[in-house]
């Protein structure tokens, strides 16, 4: 490239460049006007886009051809540089303005690869010559390109660059298959440049350069035709890339550059050796072919979107005369060789439009005329020796005007613009929701046909009524969806299959008619139908997305649903069904035993307990604790469990106290403590005791075990206050100061500590009572660690008894060990006669106890009832004697004494116990009679009795209606004792002797009479004549005189016979407490017990069955599966 | 008064009763009531019971070293207070270390002396119980611990296991507390039954005239 080639204005790289040099357009100019013709950018428009319709050729002056958002392209010819100008061989100006360097000239110089068509027909004057194909020596190419090399190596060889063949070419587009190449134009043999030159038809094909068609626009030129004839050429293997002129030389004129080019090599493509590389192979050529796969005559780049392609831009574009102007077919913009850039700008002649090559034809559909013989130029241009032509020579310069005139702009057609012109074309959809018919089921089912989209224009694109191509041709988003594949059921993992089935098992819900859009947004106007699952017009849904939707729907909670159900469900959350139903059977079966009497399920608990059990060591060692001992009573439960262990606290408060004990009462539970205060206030207002004297209510432990600890080791700090802070004073220092510790307790847990912390300190018998939760867990300490214990309600009902039946003075139906109290009544039942036999047989072996003493009974002395007590296990051993007989005379006594013994003068009557005769009444009545509170009927009875059930006679009254009342007392069979009159003659009276058990260690005091014997009880049996010791002195004396001559050596001194008392008063130590306990009310504790009992059973069924039903439905369901 | 508390009593009765029919406004007051007043008593009793009596003893009593030893958790009980602040919570720490650190004490020492050796000593000896008793003790209380020991491999597929004789020892063991569990359970049916019926009954006593 030499520099004779480079415009003047490039070829001087000097910074001192003359300005005028330049050309015009790029020297300053003091016009700074947004239009200015100097400025550019946005706010201002490039010269060459002002309007300007230049005079003269129509086909050189075009005027603008508007495109790009806010300016405009004003393409004048005569400002286009003469290398931008159509260059053709008929026209020799355009060919001479070619710049040399666009001017094809040797095409050995090009590698190959490059697959440029360049076509020598002379007849083309669309494109420079460097374009076409060059010839041997007339080469299109323009010198510059000429001369330029690519390397001494490896000069590029255009024929070395082939087209692919024109299926290749077209064959793999991705926007169509079809090929429609009827409106291609003909490019054979017409007056293309290309036509000269095989090579460029082979490789553009039917010449989208030798054929204005390609460039020219007709009225609606096809996309196709644009884009085909650019790939159906013929690979033009004449390009020869070293031809090409240096890119400064390209732009800026043959000259200015032409010193530095001049050695260098201008790589338009890369290195000679990347060319191949960069093009490849012939064989591995393929512009778009990797791109589909389709068939050349599948080649359509949007055949398939539309039957009738839009291109609005290009057809504004075509519409446009200016544009047409610039860049027709007729449009020579390589007509002169300097081209300038204002010549660009300006209405400058035809000639000096550079892009005037690229004009569409204007709008009277006249064929282009294949000006492609500016390629010719550069096809055997060296490429060194090609150089751009300068834009604008000085003379041309001149020619430019110097305030172009700007011209009224036309209405851009900007986008807006543009769009806004599309409103009479419903491109979009028109979206009426109300009018649309709606179903969601439709939408995916496979096989049903989708609802489309009505009311869709038939001008909309093509690529919106083509997704409904699978479904009969509508638009449905099933269409998409079928166009889908969806995995294979088999490959799905086994828990997303379990999903699946458990989804076709679903079963959906009538169809109903929902507001559902109304109900999500209540300002929407559209209102759903049909289908409850609707919810937009486009959406449907098949049958078993529909049975999804109601699944989730009712687990999430569907809140689209009617009032009516939401009031049932809620309804249903608040009440539910099952509870209500089990809690109103507990509670008829809780409340019926309170009203009707003889619903009873099961026996009450036994009146005593079994001997043996560690019950009835619990109530053995409280009936056996020592008078006056102090008792620790810690009632650690609270207000939760008091309707179960009360029964038991009271019991043993009053066990306690009845055998003369003083009851400490303690607790960690502050609650569990103020109801034992309340509960030992109730019971000392009954039986008038003294707070810290008969009973104390000590203070409260604080924190649990820790208080636990400390108690057992600081008693007496602790025992010093009461409960209201009062002293107590105790003097007990430590637990073994205590003669019981009785817990009662509801929680395993407290227990636990009490047995961990106090009992491990301890000598003294432990009793513990335990509520029936309790007892599971504090089983391991019950049966090992402590005396003895009771569990629940059941054993209070039972101890309750026992206790009652004590305090009440009725007799248990197991005798116990004998106390130290003795009890005699004052009703001496009838006597044996006279006529005894009295044999004493000592053989009693006994155990005493230093606190009981007996008293010696008179011969006429009855004893009743005898009560003993004694810390021994063995019973008492009977003691029979043996009365002597006297023969003589007796004398008889005659005072009224009911007793009238008959003692021998010598005799000592050994006092014997005197065997009672009881007398039963037995009933006869064939139906259960009452027992009333009175010798009448006036009253309601206070019991009943079945026939021949037994009852004591205590008493004989003659009632108001003239008959015989028995005054009885029994056992209910609630273990309680029932006094009451029972009539004549519903009974019948049935006598037994009983023989009264007197105790080992009973030693009955004898009396004063002289001729009496006494039986010393405690061992010593007094001889004959042994002056009697008398250890008592009965209150009664006898007043009958008993006169008798003894024949015997037996010397009787007369003694007054004792009146027998008719209560004998034992010499005992004096108690420290004397106390009579009240009896508890046991009203209703059998009602009580019955309702208990009842309603375990119910609870008991209610649960059995329950598990039984949940049992049954989950083998089934396990079969099912 | 006696007859105002029955009649207080009875309405808060049917006010628990009412969670028969779900949670509402009037067992939440019954149960807010009851709690309460049972800390209110609390704080009365303590005072009254413990407090006071303290104070008499040691920071009433006049003397020197009784005043002194009153100080000390009357010092300690001022600076739990300080717990509730954020930067001055350290030094509640010395109370709540001497009240943990006594009570885990005395706790361990009895759970030892009082559970754990009287426990191993029972199910040791034979000869209090019969043979077919003490064979059940031993195994069941053996089973039971063995089921609570989750000591296991990892085979080589990653899988973890425990061994053959220990599944089958822990399966005999779960029987037992199975058991247990369930005897608890319906100790605990009968417990509330009991109460339940007190209740009635106690519902029922102005209109039976009991």
């Amino acid at each position: 490239m030499t520099d004779d080639k480079l415009p003047p204005w490039l070829s001087d790289n000097s910074d001192d460049s003359d300005e005028n040099d330049l050309p015009d357009w790029l020297k300053d100019t003091d016009d700074d006007s947004p239009k200015s013709s100097n400025r550019s950018g946005v706010t201002g428009e490039l010269s060459w886009m002002q309007d300007d319709v230049p005079s003269g050729d129509d086909k050189s002056k075009r005027g603008r051809a508007s495109t790009g958002l806010t300016g405009e392209l004003s393409w004048n010819q005569s400002d286009v540089p003469d290398f931008m100008k159509d260059v053709d061989d008929s026209q020799s100006s355009a060919k001479e303005d070619t710049p040399d360097w666009l001017k094809g000239d040797d095409e050995s110089d090009f590698s190959s690869g490059m697959s440029m068509s360049a076509s020598n027909d002379d007849e083309d004057d669309a494109l420079p010559d460097w374009l076409t194909e060059p010839s041997e020596k007339e080469s299109g190419l323009p010198e510059w390109l000429d001369d330029a090399t690519l390397g001494d190596s490896n000069p590029v060889n255009i024929d070395d660059f082939e087209l692919p063949e024109e299926e290749e070419w077209q064959g793999t587009s991705a926007f169509g298959n079809n090929t429609d190449t009827s409106t291609w134009g003909d490019f054979e043999g017409s007056s293309d440049t290309f036509t000269d030159d095989e090579e460029a038809e082979e490789l553009l094909g039917s010449s989208a350069f030798t054929d204005d068609s390609w460039i020219s626009e007709t009225e609606t030129p096809s996309i196709e035709e644009d884009f085909a004839d650019l790939f159906a050429q013929s690979p033009v293997n004449d390009f020869n890339p070293s031809d090409l002129p240096n890119t400064g030389m390209l732009l800026f004129g043959e000259d200015d550059f032409s010193n530095e080019m001049e050695e260098e090599t201008f790589d338009l493509l890369g290195t000679p050796s990347d060319v191949d590389s960069l093009l490849g192979d012939e064989e591995d050529f393929d512009l778009f072919g990797e791109l589909s796969d389709t068939p050349k005559e599948d080649f359509d780049l949007f055949g398939e979107m539309s039957d009738e392609p839009e291109t609005p831009i290009a057809d504004a574009l075509a519409s446009d005369e200016k544009f047409l102007e610039r860049f027709g077919a007729d449009a020579d913009i390589f007509a002169d060789d300097d081209v300038d850039i204002d010549m660009l700008l300006g209405e400058e002649a035809e000639e000096d439009d550079p892009f005037r090559q690229f004009e569409p034809n204007n709008a009277t559909n006249e064929p282009v005329e294949d000006d492609l013989s500016w390629l010719n130029d550069i096809s055997n241009v060296p490429f060194q020796d090609t150089r751009p032509e300068p834009l604008f020579t000085p003379e041309t310069r001149a020619k430019l005007p110097k305030n172009p005139p700007i011209s009224k702009p036309e209405p851009e057609l900007d986008i807006e613009n543009y769009l806004a012109s599309l409103d009479d074309v419903d491109v979009i959809p028109s979206m009426d929701l109300e009018s649309a018919d709606l179903d969601f089921e439709n939408l995916f089912e496979d096989d049903e046909e989708a609802v489309g989209i009505k009311g869709l224009s038939p001008d909309a694109p093509s690529w919106l009524t083509d997704l409904s191509a699978v479904s009969a041709g509508e638009n449905s988003a099933a269409a998409i969806l079928k166009a889908q594949k969806d995995r294979p059921a088999e490959e799905l993992p086994d828990r997303l299959k379990a999903l699946r089935e458990r989804g076709f098992e679903v079963q959906s819900k009538p169809k109903a008619e929902t507001d559902v859009l109304s109900a999500i947004e209540p300002t929407s106007p559209v209102t759903m139908s049909e289908s409850s699952a609707s919810a937009i017009a486009t959406v449907t849904l098949t049958a078993g997305q529909v049975q999804r939707a109601e699944l989730l729907r009712t687990i999430v909670g569907n809140a689209l649903e009617g009032e009516e159900s939401k009031e049932k469900s809620r309804r249903q959350r608040q009440l539910p069904v099952e509870r209500l139903f089990i809690t109103v059977l507990l509670l008829v079966a809780v409340l019926a035993p309170f009203f009707v009497n003889n619903l009873r399920i099961g026996s009450p608990p036994p009146v005593q307990f079994i001997i043996g059990s560690h019950q009835d060591a619990f109530y053995r060692s409280i009936d056996s604790a020592p008078l006056g001992a102090y008792i620790l009573i810690a009632t650690e439960y609270g207000a939760m469990s008091a309707g179960e262990l009360d029964v038991a606290t009271e019991s043993v408060i009053r066990h306690v106290l009845s055998r003369g004990c003083t009851p400490v009462i303690i607790s960690s539970d502050a609650v569990g403590l103020v109801r034992a205060d309340n509960l030992m206030q109730d019971i000392a207002t009954e039986n008038n005791l003294i707070p810290n004297l008969d009973y104390v209510v000590a203070r409260y432990l604080v924190t649990d075990v820790v208080g636990l600890r400390d108690f057992s080791e600081n008693v007496g700090r602790y025992l010093s206050y009461d409960v209201d802070g009062n002293p107590t004073g105790l003097k007990i220092n430590s637990l073994n100061d205590f003669s019981r510790v009785i817990v009662i307790s509801e929680s395993a847990d407290n227990l636990r500590l009490w047995g961990e912390q106090i009992l491990p300190l301890m000598n003294q018998p432990f009793l513990v009572v335990s509520s029936y939760g309790a007892a599971p867990l504090a089983e391991p300490y019950l049966n090992t660690r402590v005396s003895g214990y009771l569990t629940g309600y059941s054993d209070a009902y039972t101890y309750q008894t026992m206790v009652n039946r004590v305090l009440m003075g009725g007799d248990i139906l197991i005798p116990t060990l004998p106390t130290e109290e003795i009890v005699i009544t004052t009703e001496p039942p009838v006597i044996i006669p006279t006529e005894l036999t009295a044999e004493v047989t000592p053989s009693a072996e006994a155990t005493t106890s230093a606190e009981s003493t007996v008293s010696v009974i008179e011969g006429t002395e009855i004893v009743t009832e005898v009560a003993v007590t004694e810390a021994t296990t063995e019973l008492p051993v009977e003691v029979t004697t043996e009365i002597v007989t006297v023969t003589e005379e007796t004398p008889v006594a005659t005072s009224t004494p009911t007793i009238t013994p008959t003692f021998p003068p010598t005799f000592t009557p050994i006092p014997t116990p005197t065997p009672i005769v009881e007398r039963y009444a037995v009933i006869t009545a064939s139906t259960p009679i009452n027992i009333r509170p009175d010798p009448s009927t006036n009253n309601p009875p206070v019991g009943a009795l079945r026939p021949e059930e037994r009852a004591l006679i205590l008493n004989e009254v003659t009632g108001v209606d003239g008959q015989q009342w028995y005054n009885i007392t029994f056992l209910s069979n609630a273990g309680e004792t029932v006094i009451g009159w029972v009539r004549e003659d519903l009974v019948r009276i049935e006598e037994s002797i009983v023989t009264p058990t007197l105790p080992p260690t009973f030693t009955p005091t004898p009396t004063p009479t002289p001729r009496s014997k006494k039986l010393d009880i405690r061992g010593e049996i007094p001889q004959k004549g042994q002056e009697p010791t008398p250890e008592i002195t009965p209150e009664a004396t006898p007043s009958a005189e008993v006169t008798a001559e003894v024949t015997l050596e037996v010397v009787i001194t007369e003694i007054p016979l004792p009146t027998l008392p008719n209560v004998v008063t034992l010499d005992v130590p004096e108690l420290n407490l004397n106390r009579e306990i009240v009896p508890m009310d046991v009203t209703d504790r059998q009602a009580r017990w019955d309702s208990m009992a009842l309603g375990i059973l119910v609870a008991v069924v209610v649960i059995a069955m329950g598990n039984l039903f949940n049992l049954v439905r989950v083998i089934f369901r396990k079969r099912r599966r | 008064m006696d007859d105002i508390g029955l009649i207080i009593g009875f309405v808060f009765t049917l006010m628990i009763f009412s969670y028969l029919l779900g949670d509402n406004f009037l067992y939440r007051l019954a149960v807010y009531v009851f709690v309460g007043f049972t800390a209110g008593f609390i704080a009365i009793v303590t005072v009254e019971s413990v407090i006071i009596p303290w104070f008499d003893t040691t920071l009433f009593s006049g003397e020197a070293p009784r005043i002194g030893l009153g100080f000390i958790p009357i010092v300690l009980a001022l600076l739990l207070l300080f717990k509730t602040t954020q930067r001055l919570g350290r030094l509640g720490n010395y109370g709540m270390a001497l009240i943990i650190g006594v009570g885990t004490a005395v706790a361990l020492v009895g759970a030892i002396v009082g559970t754990i050796i009287p426990f191993i000593l029972e199910t040791a000896e034979v000869g209090t119980h019969t043979l077919p008793n003490a064979i059940i003790l031993f195994v069941g209380v053996a089973c039971s611990l063995v089921y609570f020991q989750y000591a296991a491999r990892q085979k080589p597929t990653g899988e973890i296991v425990r061994s053959r004789p220990i599944q089958l020892f822990s399966l005999v063991g779960q029987g037992f507390i199975v058991v247990t569990l369930g005897a608890m359970y319906a100790a605990a049916i009968l417990t509330s039954l009991t109460i339940f019926t007190d209740r009635i009954q106690y519902l029922l006593s102005p209109i039976l005239g009991g």
